[in-house]
Formats: C-alpha cells, sequence, structure tokens
C-alpha cells in the first residue's frame, strides 16, 4: 500500500523528467528549443492516459474507479431527473412485477415442506389398468402423479396396515386423512374456524416434527379408547392462547367434541399442503365424531378405500427400488381373497411420487396461472428494458460530445462502456429498490385477492426468503446490463474529430452517427409494440374468455338465487331428525313472502363439487353400466332453480317421504339420449354398483344444467330424492337476494337458536368465485396488457421526440420552402405509425405462433382468433397514433426562421 | 472489432515490452528514458513505441519484484530513479528461454509488416 502510494506520487516527476530529458536530446540534435519540447511530448504520448495506465498497475484502481463511475452515474441521475424518473419507474415497474409474481411462484411451488430432510419422503399411489371394485370410496383430488389410467392415492385399511408396517424400503410410514372441511374450533369459549389433519400416531416422528411445547402426537395416541388429545398449530397458540405455555392438558373443543392439547407443533410446521394451513392434528383413532366418511365399522372393510399415506425412504433405497418391492406387496394383497379390488391382470402396482414441498394445494390450482403471469411480466420486462435503452440512447446524442471529450482526453473504450454500464445499472439498482417495495404490496395484494376469491382460509406465505432476494438483484444487474449495453457500445464508439469540431448535430457525419442511433432506437421500439401486442392479444383472449363463460349457458336461471348452509350436525342433529329439520326450513322459507320458492341440494350447483355415482340399467339391450353425475336434491328443486321439465314429472313431497324401493329418479336430456336414444326412458329402472335389485326407477326427464363447473360440458346426470344428509339451501327471491339474508336468518333462528347460517351468498356470487381464476387472468392480463401498452407508447414518443429534435433543421427548411404544416405532422406521424404497424405485425405473427400455450385456459374462442386479434391491434395503432401526434404537433410549430437561424 | 482478440494483442504487446525492458537491464541499472531510448537504439529504430507506454509496464515490473528501484544521480548531476533487475528478474528471462522465442517471434511477426511498410 504504502509503495503503491510513493510510486504515484513520485509519478508525476518521473513524466517530468522523462520529457524534460527527451527534450534535451532533441536540442542537442538541432531542434528549437520549442518544436523539441513539442516533438518529446508527441513522442511521449497520452500522459493521462500513461497515468491512468499505471494507476491500473497498482491494483485497487477499479474498485476506484468504479467507485468514481457510480458518483458520477449519481450526478448525471440527479442533473436530468425527468429522465432519471421515467426511467426508474419503468424498471420499477417492471422488476417490482417481476418480483411479485416470483414470490408467488416461490411460496407456492419452490418451497420444500419444513420437516427433516424432506427430500427423503414419498407418497403411496397406486396405479391400475381398471378401477378397483370398490364398495365405500373417497378419494382426495390432491394426488400427485400424472392422470393416465386409473390411479388414487386411497388406500383400504387392511392394506394400510400391511404398507404400515414395512420397515424394509422405508424408515416410516404414516396414514392420513386429510378434512373434509372446516371444523369449528372452540377454545375459551371463542369459536373459531380451522382444518386438521387426521392422522396414524407416527405422523410427526415420521417427518421430523417436534413439539414447541408439550408433545406431539404419538403411536399411543392412536389406538382405539386412547383419550382423545389434539396438537395445535403454532399460529393458532400465537393468535388463541398468546403463547401461553400452560396451553398443555387445556381442552378445546372440535365440532363440540372435548380434546386435550397435548402440545403445540414447532413453529413454521403448518401440515402438508400448500398454501391451505392446518390449524390441528387429531389422531385417526379418535377422530368420529369430528368427520368422517362413512360408518366407523365399514372403514376396516378390505372393499373400502380411504386413507392415505406418506413414507420416508430408508437412506440408500431408490423411490424405483421401493416401488418395486411394495407393488409385489401391493399386487398379492390386492388381488386375492373374496374381497379382492383388483383383478391380476389388471396390474396393480405403487408408485411413490416426491412429497418434498408436500401436497399441491394451492399448488395444483396456481402452477399455471402463474407461470403464465411469470411469462407475461417477463415480456413487460423486456419492455421496460428496451424503453430505457431507447431513453439511454436518445440522451446518449445529447452526450456525444461529452464522450468525445473523454476519449479525447485518452479514456479508453472500455473504460467508457464501463462508465455508461454503471449509468445504467445504477438506474436498474435504483428500479429494482423501488420495485421490492412495489413487489411486497403487490403480491400481498395479489395473495389476498387469490384468497378472497376461492374458498376457504388459504394462506400464502410471502415473507421474503434469500431467493426471492437473489432474484431481484439478479434480474435488476440482467436489466441494467441488457438495457445499457447497446447505447454503452453504440455511446462509446463516438466519431472523434466530427464530434468534437462540430458543435450540435448539425454535421454530415454526425447525422449519419443519429441515423444508426435512430435505427437501433427504431428496432427497439418495434420490439417494444410487437411484444405488447403479444400481451394484449393474450389479454383479449383472456377476456374474452371470462365474457363467454360468464355468458354461457347454464340450463337454469341464476339471478335471485341465495345460496347458504346451515350444518346442522353441529347441533346434534343426525339422521331422520337431520332430514325433518332440512324439509322444516324449506317449508318455512318457502311460506316468507318475498320468496318464490324454496329448496335444497347435496351442494349447490356451481360450486365446484360434484358427486358421481355408477348405474347399471336393468334389461338393458347395450350398455349397461354407466358412469353419470348424481345430485340429491330436495323438494321443489327444479321449480326454485327454473330448470325446465321435459318429459315426466319432478319429485313431489311424498317422494322425500317415501323410503321404499326403487326410489323415483329424474335424469337430465343429455342422460335419456345417451343411453336410451330414441327409446322411452320413463319407467326403466337402474341398478346402482353391483347391486342387482333394482333401486331407482326413471319418472321424469329434465333439460340439460351445468352442475360443477362452467367449463365442463354437460354430462349425463341423475337427481334423486336428497334423504337425511346435510347440504345447501337454495331461495329464488322476488328482491334482492342479499335483503333476504336477515329474514333467512330469523326463520331459522325461530326453529333452533343454535343453528347457524354460513356461506350466505347470491348465486351470481358462487358463479364469480367458481371464475377467479378467469377473472384474475382477465383481470392481470388486461392490467399487464396496459401496463405494456403505456412503456411501448412512451418508448415510441421518446423516439419521435428525439427524432423531431433532431431534425428540426431539414423541418426548417422544408417550411421554408413552401412545405405546409400538416404536410410536417404527416411526415413526423407516418413515420411513428409505420414503425407502430411493423411492430403490430411483427407481434401478430409472434401471437399466431405462441398463443397455443394459453388454449388450456381458453373457452369459447380460439387461440388465432381473427376478432380478437384484429381489435388488438386496432387499440395499439390508435394509442399509438396518440403518443405521436405530441411530437408532430411539436415539428409543426418548428418557426423556420429560428430553425435556420441557429445553424 | 473483436474486444478478445484485441486484448490479446494488447497483451502480447505488453508482455514484449516487458520483455524488452528486463533485457535492456541485464547490462546495468538505467532511468526511465534511457530505457526507453535503449530499446529504441537496440531495435534500430524500428520499434517507435510511445515512450509514455513504458511507464506503466515499469511499474509492472515493479510490483511484479522483476526489477527494483532507487533514487540516484544522472550523468549531470540530476536526480533521477534508477531501474535495477532484481535476482528474480534475472531468473525470470533465465528460465523462459521458450517464452523469449515465442515473443521473439511475435515480435518478428509484429514488426515484419512494419517493415515491409518502410521499404515499399
Amino acid at each position: 500500500m504504502r509503495r503503491r502510494k510513493r510510486m504515484l506520487d513520485d509519478l508525476d516527476e518521473d513524466i517530468r523528467e522523462h520529457i524534460e530529458r527527451e527534450t534535451q536530446d532533441n536540442i542537442d540534435r538541432g531542434m528549437a528549443p520549442e518544436e523539441a519540447r513539442y516533438a518529446a511530448m508527441r513522442k511521449f504520448g497520452n500522459v493521462t492516459r500513461v497515468k491512468e495506465d499505471v494507476r491500473d498497475v497498482w491494483s485497487f484502481a477499479w474498485l476506484e474507479q468504479l467507485l468514481a463511475d457510480i458518483r458520477f452515474a449519481q450526478r448525471m441521475m440527479r442533473k436530468s431527473p425527468g429522465f432519471t424518473a421515467v426511467a426508474v419507474l419503468t424498471l420499477a415497474l417492471g422488476i417490482g412485477a417481476n418480483t411479485a409474481i416470483f414470490s408467488l411462484i416461490n411460496a407456492v411451488m419452490l418451497r420444500m415442506l419444513p420437516v427433516q430432510n424432506p427430500e427423503q419422503l414419498v407418497v403411496l399411489r397406486w396405479k391400475a389398468l381398471q378401477n378397483p371394485g370398490t364398495r365405500n370410496s373417497y378419494y382426495w383430488g390432491d394426488c400427485p402423479g400424472d392422470d393416465i389410467g386409473p390411479s388414487s392415492c386411497s388406500f383400504s385399511y387392511p392394506i394400510y396396515e400391511q404398507i404400515h408396517g414395512n420397515r424394509d424400503v422405508f424408515s416410516g410410514v404414516f396414514g392420513f386423512v386429510p378434512p373434509s372441511g372446516v371444523s369449528e374450533m372452540t377454545a375459551n369459549g371463542q369459536v373459531s374456524q380451522g382444518r386438521g389433519d387426521f392422522v396414524s400416531g407416527d405422523f410427526f416422528s415420521t417427518l421430523g416434527v417436534e413439539a414447541a411445547v408439550g408433545r406431539v402426537l404419538e403411536p399411543l395416541d392412536d389406538i382405539s379408547g386412547a383419550p382423545p388429545v389434539v396438537v395445535i398449530s403454532y399460529s393458532y397458540w400465537q393468535s388463541r392462547f398468546g403463547r401461553d405455555v400452560s396451553v398443555v392438558g387445556k381442552t378445546i373443543l372440535l365440532n363440540g367434541m372435548p380434546f386435550t392439547i397435548s402440545g403445540v407443533a414447532a413453529r413454521g410446521f403448518v401440515g402438508l399442503e400448500t398454501g391451505v394451513p392446518r390449524q390441528f392434528w387429531v389422531a385417526l383413532a379418535s377422530r368420529y365424531g369430528i368427520d368422517q366418511r362413512f360408518p366407523k365399522e365399514r372403514e376396516t372393510d378390505a372393499k373400502s378405500v380411504w386413507i392415505q399415506m406418506m413414507a420416508r425412504l430408508k437412506p440408500g433405497v431408490t423411490s424405483k427400488q421401493a416401488e418395486a418391492a411394495l407393488s409385489t406387496v401391493f399386487a398379492s394383497r390386492g388381488t386375492s381373497g373374496p374381497d379382492a379390488l383388483f383383478k391380476l391382470e389388471h396390474h396393480p402396482r405403487i408408485e411413490l411420487p416426491s412429497a418434498s414441498r408436500g401436497f399441491a394445494g394451492l399448488r395444483q390450482e396456481f402452477s399455471k396461472p402463474l407461470f403464465v403471469l411469470m411469462t407475461a411480466v417477463g415480456l413487460i420486462l423486456l419492455i421496460a428494458c428496451a424503453n430505457v435503452a431507447g431513453l439511454m440512447l436518445a440522451r446518449a446524442a445529447a452526450r456525444e460530445k461529452e464522450m468525445a471529450v473523454r476519449v479525447a482526453l485518452g479514456a479508453g473504450r472500455r473504460r467508457i462502456v464501463w462508465q455508461l454500464l454503471t449509468e445504467s445499472l445504477m438506474l436498474a439498482v435504483a428500479g429494482g429498490a423501488s420495485g421490492i417495495l412495489f413487489a411486497y404490496w403487490a403480491a400481498n395484494s395479489l395473495a389476498k385477492f387469490l384468497a378472497s376469491s376461492s374458498e376457504g382460509t388459504w394462506e400464502i406465505d410471502l415473507k421474503p426468503d434469500p431467493r426471492v432476494l437473489a432474484f431481484t438483484i439478479g434480474i435488476s444487474c440482467l436489466v441494467g446490463i441488457l438495457s445499457g449495453l447497446a447505447p454503452a457500445l453504440r455511446g462509446s464508439g463516438v466519431d472523434l474529430i466530427p464530434a468534437l469540431k462540430e458543435r450540435g448535430t448539425k454535421g454530415k457525419s454526425s447525422i449519419r452517427g443519429s441515423e444508426r442511433r435512430f435505427g437501433l432506437g427504431a428496432a427497439l421500439v418495434v420490439a417494444q409494440v410487437a411484444v405488447s401486442m403479444l400481451v394484449l392479444a393474450s389479454a383479449g383472449l383472456l377476456l374474452r374468455t371470462l365474457v363467454n363463460l360468464r355468458s354461457t349457458k347454464t340450463g337454469f336461471d341464476a339471478r335471485n338465487i341465495l345460496l347458504f348452509d346451515i350444518d346442522a350436525r353441529l347441533s346434534g342433529y343426525k339422521d331422520a331428525k337431520l332430514g325433518n329439520l332440512y324439509r322444516e326450513v324449506q317449508r318455512r322459507l318457502a311460506a316468507v313472502p318475498s320468496v318464490v320458492s324454496a329448496t335444497y341440494s347435496s351442494t349447490a350447483l356451481l360450486s365446484g363439487a360434484n358427486m358421481t355415482t355408477t348405474l347399471r340399467i336393468t334389461e338393458a339391450s347395450v350398455q349397461s353400466r354407466v358412469n353419470v353425475d348424481e345430485l340429491p336434491v330436495g323438494p321443489d328443486f327444479f321449480h326454485t332453480m327454473r330448470i325446465p321439465a321435459l318429459t315426466g314429472r319432478t319429485f313431489s313431497a311424498i317422494d322425500f317421504d317415501n323410503s321404499g324401493k326403487p326410489r323415483p329418479i329424474v335424469i337430465n336430456e343429455s342422460f335419456a339420449r345417451r343411453f336410451f336414444g330414441k327409446e322411452k326412458p320413463l319407467g326403466r329402472l337402474l341398478s346402482e354398483g353391483d347391486a342387482t335389485d333394482p333401486e331407482y326407477e326413471i319418472v321424469g326427464v329434465v333439460g340439460d344444467a351445468k352442475y360443477d363447473s362452467l367449463r365442463k360440458e354437460i354430462v349425463p346426470t341423475a337427481y334423486l330424492p336428497m334423504g337425511p344428509e346435510p347440504g345447501s339451501f337454495e331461495i329464488r327471491a322476488a328482491m334482492d337476494p342479499k335483503a333476504l339474508i336477515p329474514t333467512v336468518r330469523q326463520v331459522v333462528a325461530e326453529l333452533d337458536s343454535s343453528l347457524v347460517l354460513l356461506n350466505a351468498k347470491t348465486q351470481i356470487e358462487q358463479i364469480d368465485q367458481a371464475l377467479y381464476q378467469e377473472r384474475l387472468f382477465a383481470d392481470l392480463s388486461s392490467l399487464f396488457g396496459a401496463l405494456a401498452l403505456a412503456l411501448a407508447c412512451i418508448g415510441l414518443y421518446g423516439l419521435l421526440s428525439y427524432e423531431v429534435t433532431r431534425r428540426t433543421h431539414e423541418i426548417g427548411i422544408r417550411m421554408a420552402m413552401g412545405a405546409e404544416q400538416r404536410n410536417v405532422l404527416r411526415l413526423v406521424i407516418s413515420k411513428g405509425i409505420a414503425l407502430a404497424a411493423f411492430g403490430v405485425t411483427v407481434g401478430i405473427v409472434v401471437a399466431l405462433g405462441v398463443t397455443r400455450y394459453v388454449e388450456v385456459l381458453l373457452y369459447g374462442v380460439r387461440p388465432a382468433d381473427p376478432a380478437t386479434l384484429i381489435c388488438v391491434a386496432a387499440l395499439l395503432l390508435a394509442v399509438a397514433s396518440a403518443a405521436c401526434y405530441v411530437p408532430a404537433r411539436r415539428a409543426m410549430r418548428v418557426d423556420p426562421m429560428a430553425a435556420l437561424r441557429s445553424e | 472489432m473483436s474486444t478478445k482478440e484485441q486484448r490479446e494483442r494488447i497483451e502480447l504487446l505488453q508482455r514484449t515490452l516487458d520483455l524488452l525492458i528486463l533485457r535492456t537491464q541485464l547490462l546495468g541499472s538505467r532511468h526511465g528514458h534511457a530505457i526507453a531510448k535503449a530499446i529504441e537504439f537496440n531495435s534500430e529504430h524500428v520499434l517507435q513505441v510511445e515512450q509514455g507506454s513504458l511507464y506503466p509496464a515499469l511499474h509492472r515490473l515493479i510490483k511484479r519484484s522483476w526489477i527494483s528501484v532507487e533514487q540516484g544521480t544522472s550523468e549531470n548531476n540530476r536526480r533521477a530513479k534508477f531501474y535495477r533487475l532484481t535476482p528474480k528478474g534475472r531468473r525470470q528471462l533465465e528460465r523462459e528461454p521458450r517464452t523469449w522465442d515465442k515473443l521473439a517471434g511475435a515480435i518478428a511477426r509484429i514488426l515484419r509488416p512494419r517493415k515491409q511498410e518502410g521499404k515499399s
């Protein structure tokens, strides 16, 4: 360090000394002193550069240079606040939008389960060539793996018992059942809703999750007759008990049943399903009464499949080996005995998809949307880069002289490129920093929107983590280089002599230089327009999808319908008493003056839930076994929903009291057409599953109506009289359905004050909820489209402004020679529109190629829909013309005298 | 235009210059101007390097400890810095005859077009 300083201090003197010696030599050779000195200096070369090079030799030079560059870049940013603001804002939007979407992707798709060695975890899933012959089945939707052929993650209890003991390939296996819905949790007299998993006793030990307080569930808790205990989640403990450690041993009610708190799960562990946190865990053996799918005695039946399994592979065992080992066990057990689920020729086997990131949960629903959104924001970022590059390019014109001076003073090209890159990197860093704030806000509101427009309590943990931070820093640097490289290379390659000699931009050679620059700027603008055309086209398609879905024929009248649930099981209603309650509520509501009619059904229409059943048409000629959708409904259902009866009759009061067989069944038009063709369906008998006794008799045919989803084509559907089971009420109101809620609440409370109204909403709101993904797409892609359009227009505006400034002189001459104002206006606007039109054309070509990737998201519109493309192109050109108009008007107002005088 | 090529060429020139400087000092310590003159003279005035570029090279060699520097007085009693080959620098010159040859070849390649230019 000291040597470096001494060497540098002496350098000036050394150089002076050297030049003096050379001068002396020259004088000795007979030159005049003046000339001798000049020759010596010429021979020595560029003093500044030599000094800089020497300084470079002494290492830390690059750091000093960087600091100097940063200081200079800061000065430049302060000097032109307008430019800086636009550039930083543009980049902040681009980087922020990307960070926002990435942090969602990170939270939903990339994070591993917070358990020990999550990469060892696998889910058990069977696959076969034919569906198993089950008696009872519960399939949880969230089963990882491909969807080819019959497969599921639900197993029968006997098979679970056999695999549970397997320690050949697994170091641990646990069984669990996810909740069928939310449960009511009562702690300290306060009621809240929560979800819990029902798990085998080795759940926590297999996962390697410990208790923050107390103890986790143990195998002894999962034996029949064990005292019911519950493990609560850390966040539930925090919110309900204020992290009171004396909580262990206290009692909470789960759906009215008392459970003793044994402990609190480790902080951060909220279950296995992404985005759907659990508040409690209860042993499988003590779950009866809170959540069960079929009667307890049927659970151990070999033909009832319902339990899920997750396992930890032994170290050194690959999932392929484990799959082979388990498939042998599974095939022999599943195909033997009188209660065999599979036939051997159907090749039942086990697959072990990885569970390192838990069950899909939100991921399943959001992976596609998030990647589409990520692509959209990526495109926006590209536009932002092109935009800032364009701005910097235009500014480089104004700084041509500065660059020439730098080169003349001995700055190397690399040095100048570095300095210009430092400037763009500084802009990008400023953009990134403000982008993070924007992203934090955007990601949170997006997560809130996602959670609010879907059912239940979804939670996305958006706490910033190193990966998101690295992502933001990474893209900021990338953006800095992307947007700065072209201007930097262009700016450093300045023509020295003309730039210095000729002031401003009026020289011939410098016009050639700026012509080149205009060419690059024009290319950037074309690219921006093309990309925004692409984003807008996608937005257009997604908007049309939403409109199409909203206007799709549902087959029923969704207006003026109020939906609500009462979960009467919480208040102790069971069996016949439950059925009577539903009938009574229905009767009383129908009697309310402002109610047209009232009914109930197992689930509300378009709620996303559906039931299916296998029916056999007795005495059928061709196809006897049919898979159909089924919906148990209450009295007056078809009348209330305005689903037209086509032939026969619908259900009457007597159908709900009569339990004799065959029970009446109403089918939809598709059912009749598909399975009976021209034959008359009325009076035909159907049996259910494998049974041979006729279970149902068809009494009527109604019009086709959508059941669980708007997108799904209407399939053959059977409606049957609903027995004593919980469901949703539907009320057709003669007024605003929402205004009916207090009346409904009152009617229900009069019957039983302990009954609570749940999920009251209109059918229209229900449809909105079902369409939330489409709405999300339409809203966000429109937002992004608008952003892209605005950025592209700023780019176009900037380029034309620069062009007008550059050609002021030429325009002055044209006007002096008699060009009229409108000619000048046309000159500028036509250039802008030509660029925009070219960009639009490129955009359309690209759109035709890539919109098919969003085809799965579309409904009722083709990816290459000409109407959408034309509308979007027209919109883009219209807005682009507006952006051209401002600089064009400035050109029009050029005063020829002033322009010429400035020569 | 290619930056890589440019970098290689700069590096080659630097190393050539470094070795030329080292060689001129085999005969004893000299000050900066004298080294420049010696290079010019030894190459029969063919190598017209800008004299200034000598200095970064000198500093580079000092940093590598191939030459040392000392204050002294020159022939006409002026204060001057004298650069002297260190044992390490001498070893460097001796140890790498092949590099030397390669560089000599490179110098030849660089110089040849100039010579031809001069003749024509």
